[in-house]
């Protein structure tokens, strides 16, 4: 029985953490199901999600939680921004284009970062009581992360069934030309979708800031595995990115736990790589051409 | 085409005016502060050189290291130099990359033909320019190469240690926690140099103490979550809970060891508690934390220059902050350089490096950072023996307040120590 | 009639004539490489040490992702395997470094064709995003105690090459002109159309017959072989390495972006590339300090949306260059 709720324990433990991811990682996978761009500069929008959050908190003692509210908005327009006047024009140019574009965007993010905000890490002290749950305990900031993540998806996942942007978000995302031919405006799909990334992301980092701290580098670091959560899940599908987070949440979770630290943090990448070998656009990825 | 002529001509405009914008801003190595600007004009001057991370990684702590370089720079030639000859450094900026400081230290070495050099900051550079310094035959004081693998069985005869060697980081720690009943250990550690010379000695203590560790694990720098480790600590139910590496790790065990409800006796973790960045990052869960500190600012030292108390008002005056043990390392390595230097010019009349190179590998002395004793010879030569580091703890002060106190060692500590359970 | 032919000779021998000045101007500057260890200082030989890693990295990236399109994003694992190669080679082997340095290319190329054999198969940004997966595993794994027992894991290994400065700029030199005069060779034989028509339409190479994955995978080797050279002999030049100063992304952004901004797929692109951006950043950025790496980026990005074709390319199309061959 101990041993169960052990298992029980690590396994929770694993989704809690893939939630972060999957915050992360299903923007990624919109990006590139309705623009065909992989976006490097991803994990600096968690990074200055974060910052937003911890300053709103530090300077205007905004409650740590309704930080969310302004910071996802702010990073939605900043999502805008950066898609209208760069992204946009990487479109349908080849890979090594929009890799290295959003590459570039990424370092400009994160040294203006170090060079403003200083490489000091920022952490918010917020809900470190343990909670009980299953017979282990948990902070209170873990659940309440992994609440505010499953309601994030839940609102993104009903956002693209049920609202016509969403749908013309999915339309673009299986067929651009063709949703062209049926009057959507896929130029405006690219921007928003890029948008709802940014801010998705965005919220990532305000829960980063809470669970842990954020410091300039922390985007480059976080997105290499986030990177290994979308192509899991197949990039361009949404499920796909949440079920592969969640997936790759609990193996480095257990990995750390029953084997080893190591093991953990390569886990991930390892998975991926096998993943591509037999499937080589991921589980339930569409096939794309160079 | 047109579109193109447009970008190009931005992309210059861009250049040339971040270019004008640069030479209008000051660089870190022309402030006001800078010791070129403030030479004294008697005598030929003495020529420092150094390469310092200024970007990248080591950014933060390069350039408090740099301002302590400054700092007892400027002090020295307010005072007409040293046997009148002023001091003028030279420093440039090695990106934290090992290989840029290489190149850059041969850059001073040979373009610049400086008089002598002060080492980099970091393990990871210094082990990369040490074979520089041996080569050129040119004594170097590096200030912040705390892994004792540089020194230890290269039997280096230019290269010395300032900064305490890594391996006692937090056996102090263990100490106090063995004089309270603390019986096992969990140790996790960053595999990379600086801890894993940490993880030996903590070993090494746990033998000596008959302390018994029951979680030996090294986790990758990459790590960004540590609630499974602070779980296995937990399964293993070890009495301290040890190791760590960089800032955000300790920030990161520190907030894991609370969320899966692990209450060790003593949580003490290399870098981080000593800085007052932990403490908002994690709020009262740096309650009873300890970790170590090279340096602090209220104790008595003396060195060639001045005392500790003069060194941080006057940082404090110049950059309104308090200064950290980085910047006190680089401005005790310039206490120690001076020292040499005015032996040398005495003796010699010049600056001899056979004649500085015995000084320092021979000399047993004080700076501000602390007591300074190496190796004189054999494979070890030049390992830094004769400073031991404090170990401070996060405590609430009567009014509530979390403050930052000295445990050990003994004859510094200002506050006992306290403990979880 | 007449008078045509008398155009083509004239053109001819106005080739011949611009061919030859170039032949002596290419002989002037070998020339004056070749002795610039004995009149220059340490620090100057330490810096076209470094151009000579950027040329070989850069064209060596190119030689594989440039010809066929697949994106190498981890173009570092092979520098990194070369290098660690090397210095176990010379701590525990004691081999001399001139057989160090071939032999721990071979590894590079050997870890390459065992890598690419799998890996090869995916195609596009699945490609880039696999090897930028593998090296960071690699990285990773070099620090783990997994591969501690050959790696020595986080502590790195320190090393005495016996080679000495000038020792390093010359092999390193030879890389480099070893790596562009095995591109030029490839960019001119029926080995590197195949690599073009792998790029241009892998389907249809296959079914014209062509062995695109042994060609893919040949290439890939090479470049490997390539990068662990630059790799063996950058470890010989840090005299310690540990995973991050090997396995480091720069390694392999650098390069692309030289690649990127000379031309992909050309034989001189990544030399031209090589040359400005090395040297620019020699100067640039030493005065940028804080925000080198902002500007970097800003470059990066401007390339990218103005020139996305490449420097060589551009004044080819404009004829101020010779055409190369195309499908």
């Amino acid at each position: 029985m101990d041993q169960f709720l052990l298992v029980v324990e690590v396994v929770l433990r694993g989704l809690f953490l893939g939630m972060l991811y999957a915050l992360l990682a299903s923007g990624l996978s919109m990006v590139f199901g309705v623009m065909r761009v992989v976006n490097f500069a991803h994990g600096e929008f968690l990074m200055l999600g974060g910052f937003l959050a911890y300053f709103l908190w530090s300077l205007g003692h905004v409650n740590p939680l309704l930080t969310i509210v302004i910071v996802m908005p702010v990073m939605f327009v900043a999502g805008m921004v950066v898609q209208r006047l760069l992204v946009e024009r990487v479109v349908g140019k080849p890979v090594l284009s929009s890799l290295l574009l959003t590459f570039g965007i990424s370092i400009v993010l994160m040294n203006l970062a170090q060079y403003f905000f200083t490489t000091n890490l920022r952490g918010i002290p917020y809900m470190g009581e343990p909670a009980q749950l299953l017979g282990a305990s948990y902070a209170r900031y873990t659940l309440l992360s992994f609440g505010i993540g499953g309601v994030l998806g839940t609102v993104l996942f009903s956002f693209l069934r049920f609202t016509s942007w969403g749908k013309a978000i999915r339309a673009t995302s299986q067929n651009a030309e063709v949703a062209m031919a049926c009057g959507i405006d896929v130029r405006r799909v690219r921007m928003v979708s890029f948008a709802v990334g940014a801010a998705l992301a965005g919220a990532a980092g305000v829960l980063a800031a809470i669970t842990s701290a954020v410091y300039p580098a922390i985007g480059s670091i976080i997105i290499l595995r986030a990177f290994a959560v979308v192509v899991l899940g197949g990039l361009g599908s949404i499920g796909g990115a949440l079920l592969g987070a969640l997936l790759i949440g609990v193996a480095e979770s257990a990995g750390t736990f029953y084997l080893s630290a190591e093991v953990g943090q390569i886990i991930a990448f390892v998975v991926l790589i096998m993943v591509l070998l037999v499937r080589p656009a991921g589980i339930f990825g569409a096939r794309v051409e160079a | 085409m047109k579109r193109l002529l447009a970008l190009v001509v931005l992309v210059l405009g861009i250049l040339v005016l971040a270019g004008a914008c640069s030479e209008a801003a000051p660089t870190p190595t022309s402030t006001p502060t800078a010791a070129s600007t403030s030479t004294v004009e008697t005598g030929k001057p003495i020529v420092i050189g150094a390469a310092v991370s200024q970007t990248g990684p080591y950014e933060r702590a390069g350039l408090f290291m740099f301002r302590g370089y400054q700092l007892a720079v400027t002090t020295l030639n307010e005072r007409g130099g040293i046997q009148e000859r002023p001091l003028k450094l030279i420093v440039y900026d090695d990106q934290s990359d090992p290989a840029t400081a290489v190149r850059l230290y041969q850059k001073l070495l040979t373009q610049d033909k400086v008089d002598i050099l002060l080492g980099p900051y970091s393990s990871a550079v210094t082990n990369a320019t040490a074979p520089i310094f041996e080569q050129a035959k040119m004594p170097t004081i590096t200030a912040m190469g705390s892994d004792p693998r540089i020194w230890e069985g290269k039997s280096y005869r230019w290269t010395v240690q300032l900064i305490h060697s890594s391996r006692p980081y937090l056996v102090g720690s263990m100490e106090l926690a063995a004089q309270h009943g603390a019986k096992t250990v969990a140790l996790v550690y960053e595999n990379t140099a600086f801890p894993i010379a940490m993880a030996e000695g903590i070993r090494d203590k746990a033998k000596e103490l008959g302390m018994q560790i029951v979680l030996d694990e090294a986790y990758p720098k990459e790590t960004t979550d540590f609630t499974p480790l602070a779980s296995k600590a937990k399964a293993a139910n070890a009495d301290i809970f040890m190791g760590g590496g960089y800032f955000p790790a300790s920030v990161g065990l520190t907030k894991a060891t609370y969320a899966v409800n692990y209450k060790p006796v003593l949580m003490t973790w290399a870098v981080g508690p000593a800085e007052a960045d932990y403490a908002k990052s994690v709020g009262d869960q740096a309650l009873c934390v300890t970790g170590n500190s090279s340096w602090l600012p209220q104790t008595m030292t003396q060195g060639y220059i001045t005392d500790n108390q003069t060194f941080v008002q006057r940082y404090k005056d110049l950059w309104h902050e308090d200064p950290g043990y980085h910047a006190a390392g680089g401005f005790g390595t310039v206490e120690l350089l001076a020292q040499t230097l005015e032996a040398s010019l005495k003796a010699k009349g010049a600056v001899d490096n056979e004649f500085i190179r015995n000084f320092l590998f021979t000399t047993e002395t004080d700076t501000i950072f602390g007591h300074y004793k190496v190796v004189a010879d054999g494979p070890n030569a030049g390992l830094q023996t004769g400073m031991i580091p404090f170990q401070i703890q996060w405590q609430k002060d009567s009014l509530g307040k979390m403050v930052q106190q000295v445990v050990h060692p003994e004859e510094y500590a200002t506050a006992g120590p306290c403990f979880l359970r | 009639m007449e008078a045509s032919t008398a155009t083509t000779a004239e053109r001819i021998s106005v080739r011949r004539r611009v061919g030859v000045a170039v032949g002596v101007l290419a002989a002037a500057v070998l020339l004056v490489l070749g002795l610039l260890p004995s009149f220059t200082s340490p620090y100057i030989v330490s810096l076209f040490f470094l151009l000579y890693m950027f040329i070989t990295l850069s064209a060596g990236w190119n030689m594989f992702s440039g010809y066929t399109g697949y994106i190498n994003f981890g173009y570092t694992a092979f520098l990194g395997v070369g290098a660690y190669g090397m210095a176990v080679l010379i701590t525990r082997y004691h081999f001399p470094w001139i057989v160090a340095i071939p032999t721990a290319s071979g590894l590079a190329a050997a870890f390459a064709l065992i890598v690419g054999l799998p890996l090869l198969r995916i195609r596009g940004v699945y490609f880039a995003i696999a090897m930028l997966s593998l090296a960071t595993v690699v990285g990773i794994l070099a620090s783990t105690r997994f591969l501690a027992p050959v790696t020595k894991g986080g502590v790195g290994i320190p090393m005495l090459s016996g080679m000495s400065l000038t020792m390093q700029y010359y092999v390193m030199g030879l890389i480099a002109l070893a790596t562009v005069l095995a591109t030029y060779a490839i960019a001119n034989s029926r080995f590197g159309l195949r690599l073009l028509s792998v790029r241009e339409d892998e389907l249809a190479a296959q079914v014209m017959g062509i062995h695109t994955g042994t060609v893919k995978l040949a290439a890939f080797a090479l470049s490997a072989l390539f990068g662990g050279a630059a790799g063996a002999v950058q470890a010989a030049f840090l005299s310690y390495i540990e995973p991050a100063s090997v396995f480091n992304i720069n390694y392999t952004v650098r390069p692309i972006v030289m690649a990127l901004f000379g031309g992909q797929g050309t034989v001189f692109g990544p030399v031209l590339g090589a040359v400005v951006f090395t040297f620019v950043a020699e100067i640039i950025w030493s005065r940028f300090l804080a925000l080198h790496l902002a500007i970097f980026g800003a470059l990066l990005i401007l390339l990218v949306l103005g020139m996305p074709q490449g420097v060589i390319p551009w004044l080819q199309r404009r004829s101020f260059l010779p055409k190369t061959r195309k499908l």
